[in-house]
C-alpha cells in the first residue's frame, strides 16, 4: 500500500488540510486499517520536503487552526509516473490498485489504461511464470504454480473490477 | 392436479417445435385413418344409390302380387364403353305422371336426353363422338342421387315407340337391403387398415419422441428438484394430451379440407363422392379419443429411462441389444409355415395343427421382423462399414451405436412392404377364381380392335368411311347338322349331334391378326379335328331359329385344316369345327370385327356410326378384359392406395424423425463442418445411415414374404405364382419414399451445419 | 518480423440486433501461439471462427498467406479447414459415434487418404498424446481429459499451419487443463504450427507468446514481452 501516492492523489482532486484528508483516506481506502493521525502529517511532511506538495494557507473554520495542503506540478508527474507504472506482482496487491482505480476516476485519469498496464504486467509474468515451469522439477513446478495461482486471482479481480468501472466511478462521485 | 398445469404450461411454453411437430403428426394420422375408416361407408353409399335406381319390372317375382302402375314407364338398358369408362345409356318412354328413378326430374321426351355431368362434359369437349348412342338435345343432367360417382358416364334418352325389348316399370329399387360387404372385402379393408395402422402408430410414437434428449434433460431437472416419477410421468402426459387435443382438432380440419381433393384423385372409375367419405360414428369416436391417447401413452412410454434417474442425462455407452438372437421369432415362425407346407397334406387347414400353424406361423413371422429389425439394420452398418468413403463410415458408426434407434426409424416401412408383399400375392387368387379372359388372344389381337354384334340392314359402306378405320370384318355363326336328320334333337348320340361352324372369310380373318394361317383357295375350312358328323363331300343341314333344318349345302371333297394360332380358337371371334365363305352360306346372325387406327377418337366414330345396339355392344379386348377383372383390380387399386397412404405416413415420420436426430446432433455436425468436412460428405451419411438399415430390413421382410406366401400358397392352391414384378416395384417404392423423405431434411443439414450451433448450449 | 500467416483487418460481423465484432483488426505470425482473452461475449470466438473461415465477416478482410480467405467459396474455405487448420473446441469436438482413432483419423480420411494409413498415423498421434489406452473407446466412455487430448490429436494429425483452439480446457479442472495445453503447444510448437487460443483463463492465456485483450468486438489491448 503506498500511502504516499494515495494521499497526493487525493489532494490533486482538491486541496485539503490534514483532517479531511484523513477522512477521505479512511472512507474509500482505510476501512480495516485508518490511518493514524500522526502517519497523515509525517507522510505530508515527506511531501513537501520532497516538492510535491506546497503548504496553500491557513485557516480556522469554528475549531483548531488547519493547514490546506495542494499538489505541485512535481507532485503530478511524479502521479502520472505512479498511474502508468503497473505494480511488480507482489503479494496482496489489492489495496493499492484499489485506491489507484479509486483515484485515477476521482481525478479524471483513465481508469481502464490502469488495469490495463496492471494486466499486461501480470500477464507477461505468467507468461515468464509458465515459461518455466517446463522441464523444471516437481518441487519447482508446485512452487510456480502457487505464484501463478496469485497472480490469477488478482487478474480475476482486475477483470471483475474492468467490468463494474461504471458503476464504481458513479459511486466515487457521489 | 398442479402437476397437470405444470405439464401443460410446459407443454405450451417449453417446446413449442416439438408441440407443433407431434400435433402435426397426429392431425395426420386422425386425417388419414378417418379417411381410410370412411371407405367402407362411402363403398356402402354407393352401393345404395346404384340399388335405388335399378328397375323392378312389371311380373317380375319381385312385383307379384301388387298392380301395375296406371301411368307407363318403359325402359331399357344398354351398357357399354366410351373412351374406356363404361357407358349407360337408359333408353325411356314414359308416360305423364309416371315413376321418377331418384336423379332425374322429369324424363326425356323425344329428341331429348337427360345425361350425368361427367358425361355432358364428354358431349361438349367430344360433339362429334357421342351423338349416335346419346342422341338428342340435353335438356338436364342428373343429380348425385341417380350416380355412382362424379364421373360416371350415364344417359336417359326419350324414345317415342317403347325399345324392342324394353320391360314396363314396376318401382325403382329393390328395396332389399343391399349385402354386406363381402367377407373378402372385408378382411381387404381390415388389413389395409391395420397394414395402414402401423405406420401410424410409428408416427405418433415417434412425434411423441421428438428432441427426447432436450425433454430428457428437462425432466431430470425437475426429478432433482424433487418430483416423483409420478408427477413426471403427468407432465409429459400432459403434454402427450395437449398435443393430442390440438392434433384431433388439425386433423379433423386436415380432413375436412383435404376431401373433396383426395376424392378428386382415387383411381375409381366413377370417381367418390366426397361427401360419401363419412366414416361411421363408432369410428369416428374410435378415432378421436383413441389417437390422443396413443400419443398420451407413448409419450410416457418413452419415458422409462429418465423417470428412473434423476441423473436422466447418461453417458452414451455402447447400446447392446440388437444380438443375432433377434432373428429366432422370425425364424421360428417361417419354420412352422415351412412344416405346414411340408405335411399339408396330414394336417390341412381347417385342422386345429394346420390353423394353429398358420396363423401362428404367419403372426410369428410379422412380429418377428419387428423383433428382428435391431439386428437386421446393424447388419446394415456393417456392410456398410466395408465401403470406403467417409461418409459410410460415419453412416456406419452411427446404426453401430445404436441400431434400435435405426431399425425404431424403418420398421412401419418394412412392415408395409411385408403387408403389401403379402397381399400381393394373395389377391391373384381372388382373380384366378372369377376371371376368365385368355391372355394369348388378347395379345394376338391388334389395338383399337371392336367386336360388335350385328344388326341388320347394316349399311357396311357409310361404316367403311369413318375416318380412323382401317377393316369392317363380317362374321356369323350357323349350326351344321349331319345328313338324314331333319331337326336337332338332344337325344343323338354326340358324333351325329349339330356342329356349331363360323362363317367369314379366310383372308379377312388372317388380315386380323396378321399371320398366315394357311388359307388356300378354299371356301371351306377344318378348324378343328374332331371325329365325327361333318365329313367332306356330305351334305349337310344348315338350322334355322327354330331349330329346324332349313338350306342344305353340300361340303367340299377337300376340307384343309387351317393353322389357328393358341387362343383364337374359342375365341369372341373363331369357334365351332369349320370355317365357311360367306359366298357358299351366308351368315345370319352376324357380328362385325373393326380395325381401326387405334386412336381413341377413331374407336368412338365407329362406335357412334353403329346402330345403338351395336354401338353399346362393341368393346375392345381390353375393355373385355378390364369388365372382366374388375374385382381383382378394384382390390388391387384399394391395396396401391392402402399402399401409398401408407407409405406417405412412413415418410412423413421418417422426415420428422431424421430432422429431430440431425437437429439434435447439431453440435457435432456444426464441429464436423468447421474442421473442413464438406456437407456433401454429411448430406450422404445421412443418406446412407437411413438408406443401409433400409436395404437389409425391406431384403429381409421380401424374403420372409416370399417363403411365407410359398408355403401359404402351395398349401391353398394347386398352381400359382409369386409376384416378384409387383415385390420389386413395391421394395423401389417404399426405398424411394425413404429417401426422398430422407432428402427432405438434408437442408436442414446445411442450415445446422452452422457455426452457430458451436456456441449455443 | 515475418510476413503475418494469418491477417485480419477491420472485421465487422452481426448477428441481427446484436454486434459481434466491430472493427477487429489481428495478425498472427507463422509459429506464433496468440491468445484472444476477453469476457464472455466479448467477441473472441467469433473472432476465431472469422479466422479461421468458419464464418465470413461482414465487413473487412481475412488474408490467409497473403490471399483472401473471407471471399473464398464455401468449398475452398472447407478444403483450407481440412488441410490447413486444425481445431479444439471446449464441447463436443469428438463425434460420438466414431471411436477415438476413428475420430483422430477423419481429417486424414477426409483429405482422401486410406482407411489404414489414416488410422495408423492417428494411433501414432494418440500414443504421443498418452491417450493410445482409449483408442478403440468412444467418446461417451472417455474422462473429459481423455477426450480433449484426443481432440488436440485430431487438430494435429494432418499437420495444419495453424491450430484453433476455442475455451479448449473450459470444461477440464486446472491439472488437466494444464495436461492439454501442455501437449497441445508442445506438438505445434514441433510442427512449427501457429496456434489461435481463445481463452478467458488468465493460467491458459500464459501459454501464448502474446494476448490479445477482446472488448465488445474489438481488440482493446494487445500484451506482448
Amino acid at each position: 500500500m503506498s500511502v504516499p501516492h494515495t494521499l497526493l492523489g487525493l489532494l490533486e482532486v482538491r486541496a485539503r488540510h490534514g483532517y479531511d484528508l484523513k477522512r477521505a483516506y479512511d472512507a474509500h481506502f482505510g476501512q480495516d486499517r485508518p490511518l493514524k493521525p500522526g502517519q497523515v502529517y509525517a507522510t505530508l511532511g515527506r511531501l513537501e520536503r520532497d516538492g510535491f506538495v506546497v503548504v496553500r494557507g491557513t485557516g480556522r473554520e469554528g475549531g483548531p487552526d488547519r493547514t490546506t495542503y495542494a499538489v505541485t506540478a512535481e507532485g503530478v508527474t511524479d502521479l502520472d509516473r505512479w498511474f502508468a507504472e503497473p505494480e511488480g506482482p507482489a503479494a496482496y496487491l489489492q489495496p493499492v490498485l484499489f485506491a489507484k482505480v479509486v483515484l485515477a476516476l476521482q481525478s479524471g485519469r483513465d481508469a481502464v489504461q490502469v488495469l490495463d498496464a496492471q494486466r499486461a504486467e501480470h500477464l507477461v509474468t505468467m507468461r515468464d511464470l509458465t515459461a518455466r515451469k517446463s522441464g523444471a522439477d516437481l518441487d519447482r513446478v508446485l512452487g510456480l504454480d502457487f505464484a501463478l495461482f496469485h497472480l490469477e486471482a488478482d487478474l480475476r479481480w482486475l477483470e471483475h473490477t474492468a467490468a463494474r468501472l461504471e458503476r464504481l466511478a458513479a459511486e466515487v462521485a457521489s | 392436479m398442479s402437476t397437470w398445469r405444470l405439464g401443460l404450461r410446459l407443454a405450451l411454453q417449453a417446446n413449442r417445435v416439438r408441440l407443433v411437430a407431434t400435433s402435426v403428426a397426429v392431425s395426420f394420422t386422425v386425417a388419414f385413418l378417418l379417411g381410410a375408416l370412411g371407405a367402407l361407408p362411402a363403398r356402402q353409399a354407393k352401393l345404395d344409390r346404384l340399388d335405388a335406381r335399378s328397375t323392378v319390372s312389371v311380373g317380375s317375382m319381385a312385383s307379384k302380387g301388387l298392380p301395375a302402375p296406371a301411368a307407363k314407364v318403359l325402359i331399357q338398358s344398354y351398357d357399354g364403353w366410351y373412351r374406356d369408362k363404361p357407358l349407360t345409356v337408359r333408353l325411356v318412354t314414359a308416360e305423364p305422371g309416371s315413376l321418377l328413378p331418384p336423379g332425374l326430374r322429369r324424363y326425356p321426351l323425344l329428341g331429348e336426353a337427360v345425361v350425368s355431368p361427367a358425361l355432358a362434359a364428354a358431349l361438349r369437349s367430344h360433339p362429334d363422338e357421342l351423338t349416335g348412342r346419346v342422341p338428342g338435345r340435353v335438356v338436364g343432367t342428373i343429380t348425385e342421387e341417380g350416380l355412382a360417382g362424379p364421373h360416371e358416364l350415364y344417359a336417359y334418352v326419350g324414345m317415342a315407340t317403347p325399345p324392342e325389348y324394353a320391360q314396363q316399370v314396376q318401382s325403382f329399387g329393390s328395396r332389399h337391403q343391399s349385402a354386406k360387404a363381402p367377407i373378402e372385402l372385408r378382411i381387404a379393408a381390415w388389413l389395409g387398415a391395420l397394414g395402414l395402422l402401423l405406420p401410424v402408430l410409428v408416427l405418433v410414437a415417434t412425434a411423441t419422441r421428438l428432441s427426447a434428449s432436450s425433454r430428457d434433460r428437462r425432466l431430470s431437472a425437475l426429478r432433482l428438484v424433487g418430483a416423483t416419477p409420478r408427477q413426471a410421468r403427468a407432465i409429459s402426459a400432459a403434454e402427450g394430451l395437449v398435443a393430442g387435443i390440438a392434433g384431433v382438432a388439425g386433423g379433423l380440419g386436415v380432413f375436412w379440407v383435404l376431401r373433396g381433393p383426395a376424392c378428386a384423385l382415387l383411381p375409381f372409375p366413377e370417381g367418390v363422392y366426397a361427401q360419401d367419405l363419412v366414416p361411421g360414428p363408432l369410428s369416428v369416436t374410435a378415432v378421436l379419443f383413441g389417437v390422443p391417447l396413443l400419443a398420451v401413452v407413448s409419450a410416457v412410454v418413452s419415458l422409462r429411462k429418465v423417470v428412473l434417474s434423476p441423473l436422466g442425462v447418461r453417458r452414451s455407452a455402447r447400446v447392446k441389444g440388437a444380438g443375432w438372437w433377434r432373428l429366432v421369432p422370425v425364424a421360428t415362425g417361417l419354420g412352422m409355415l415351412v412344416v405346414l407346407r411340408l405335411n399339408h397334406q396330414a394336417w390341412p387347414p381347417g385342422t386345429p395343427p394346420g390353423t394353429t400353424l398358420l396363423l401362428g406361423g404367419g403372426g410369428l413371422t410379422l412380429l418377428g421382423l419387428a423383433i428382428a429389425a435391431p439386428a437386421m439394420s446393424r447388419l446394415g452398418g456393417r456392410l456398410l462399414h466395408r465401403l470406403p468413403g467417409v461418409s459410410s463410415g460415419l453412416a456406419a458408426a452411427r446404426i453401430d451405436a445404436d441400431p434400435s434407434a435405426s431399425a425404431r426409424v424403418v420398421t412401419g416401412m418394412v412392415l408395409v412392404v411385408f403387408a403389401a408383399a403379402w397381399l400381393l400375392a394373395f389377391l391373384p387368387i381372388l382373380q384366378a377364381a372369377r376371371v376368365n379372359v385368355d391372355d394369348s388372344f388378347l395379345k394376338m389381337v391388334p389395338k383399337g380392335t371392336l367386336t360388335a354384334s350385328s344388326t341388320p340392314h347394316l349399311d357396311l359402306a357409310g361404316l367403311r368411311s369413318v375416318p380412323g378405320i382401317r377393316s369392317v370384318l363380317p362374321v356369323g355363326d350357323d349350326y351344321l347338322t349331319p345328313p338324314g336328320w331333319t331337326s336337332d334333337d338332344g337325344s343323338r348320340p354326340a358324333e351325329l349331334q349339330s356342329r356349331s361352324t363360323t362363317i367369314a372369310t379366310c383372308a379377312g380373318l388372317a388380315a386380323l391378326i396378321h399371320r398366315d394361317i394357311g388359307c388356300t383357295d378354299a371356301k371351306v375350312y377344318r378348324l378343328q379335328e374332331l371325329p365325327g358328323a361333318l365329313r367332306a363331300g356330305t351334305e349337310v343341314g344348315v338350322l334355322n331359329q327354330a331349330g329346324a333344318v332349313g338350306q342344305r349345302i353340300r361340303l367340299p371333297q377337300d376340307i384343309p385344316t387351317l393353322k389357328l394360332p393358341l387362343g383364337l380358337l374359342n375365341s369372341s371371334w373363331v369357334n365351332g369345327e369349320l370355317l365357311i365363305d360367306p359366298a357358299v352360306l351366308p351368315a345370319r346372325d352376324s357380328r362385325l370385327i373393326i380395325t381401326t387406327d387405334g386412336s381413341p377418337g377413331a374407336l368412338e366414330r365407329v362406335r357412334d356410326a353403329l346402330p345403338l345396339m351395336s354401338a353399346m355392344s362393341a368393346s375392345t379386348p381390353a375393355e373385355q378384359a378390364s369388365g372382366a377383372a374388375r374385382v381383382y383390380l378394384g382390390y388391387l387399386r384399394a391395396v396401391r392406395i392402402g399402399l401409398v397412404l401408407a407409405l406417405l405416413i412412413g415418410s412423413a415420420s421418417l422426415a420428422v424423425t431424421t430432422a429431430d436426430a440431425v437437429h439434435e446432433r447439431r453440435r457435432s455436425l456444426a464441429t464436423l463442418v468447421a474442421f473442413g468436412t464438406p456437407l456433401r460428405v454429411l448430406r450422404r451419411s445421412v443418406l446412407l445411415q437411413m438408406a443401409a438399415p433400409l436395404l437389409t430390413n425391406v431384403v429381409g421382410a421380401l424374403a420372409a414374404a416370399a417363403v411365407a406366401s410359398a408355403c401359404y400358397l402351395g398349401v391353398t392352391q394347386d398352381a400359382w405364382t409369386l409376384p416378384w414384378g409387383g415385390w420389386g416395384l413395391t421394395a423401389l417404392a417404399a426405398v424411394l419414399a425413404v429417401l426422398l423423405a430422407t432428402a427432405a431434411t438434408l437442408p436442414l443439414v446445411s442450415a445446422v451445419g452452422r457455426p452457430e450451433a458451436l456456441r449455443a448450449e | 518480423m515475418t510476413e503475418p500467416l494469418l491477417t485480419a483487418r477491420d472485421l465487422h460481423l452481426s448477428f441481427g440486433e446484436s454486434s459481434a465484432l466491430s472493427g477487429a483488426s489481428i495478425d498472427v505470425a507463422p509459429g506464433e501461439v496468440l491468445a484472444l482473452l476477453g469476457p464472455s461475449g466479448s467477441g473472441k470466438s467469433t473472432l476465431l471462427h472469422c479466422l479461421a473461415g468458419i464464418l465470413v465477416p461482414d465487413r473487412g478482410e481475412v488474408r490467409y498467406r497473403g490471399s483472401r480467405l473471407d471471399s473464398l467459396s464455401d468449398d475452398l474455405r472447407s478444403e483450407l479447414r481440412r488441410g490447413d487448420f486444425g481445431f479444439v473446441f471446449q464441447f463436443g469436438s469428438l463425434v460420438p459415434e466414431l471411436t477415438a482413432v476413428e475420430n483422430v483419423a477423419l481429417p486424414l480420411r477426409l483429405s482422401g487418404h486410406k482407411r489404414r494409413t489414416a488410422e495408423a498415423r492417428a494411433l501414432e498421434w494418440l500414443e504421443r498424446l498418452e491417450v493410445a489406452d482409449v483408442a478403440r473407446k468412444r467418446a461417451g466412455e472417455m474422462s473429459g481429459g481423455q477426450g480433449q487430448r484426443v481432440a488436440v490429436a485430431r487438430a494435429l494429425v494432418a499437420g495444419p499451419r495453424v491450430v484453433f483452439a476455442d475455451e479448449p480446457t473450459g470444461a477440464l479442472d486446472s491439472l488437466n487443463g494444464e495436461l492439454v495445453m501442455d501437449l497441445l503447444i508442445g506438438a505445434a510448437r514441433e510442427q512449427g504450427a501457429s496456434i489461435v487460443l481463445v481463452t478467458h483463463e488468465p493460467r491458459i492465456a500464459a501459454y501464448a507468446d502474446r494476448e490479445v485483450v477482446i472488448r465488445d468486438g474489438a481488440l482493446a489491448a494487445t500484451v506482448t514481452a
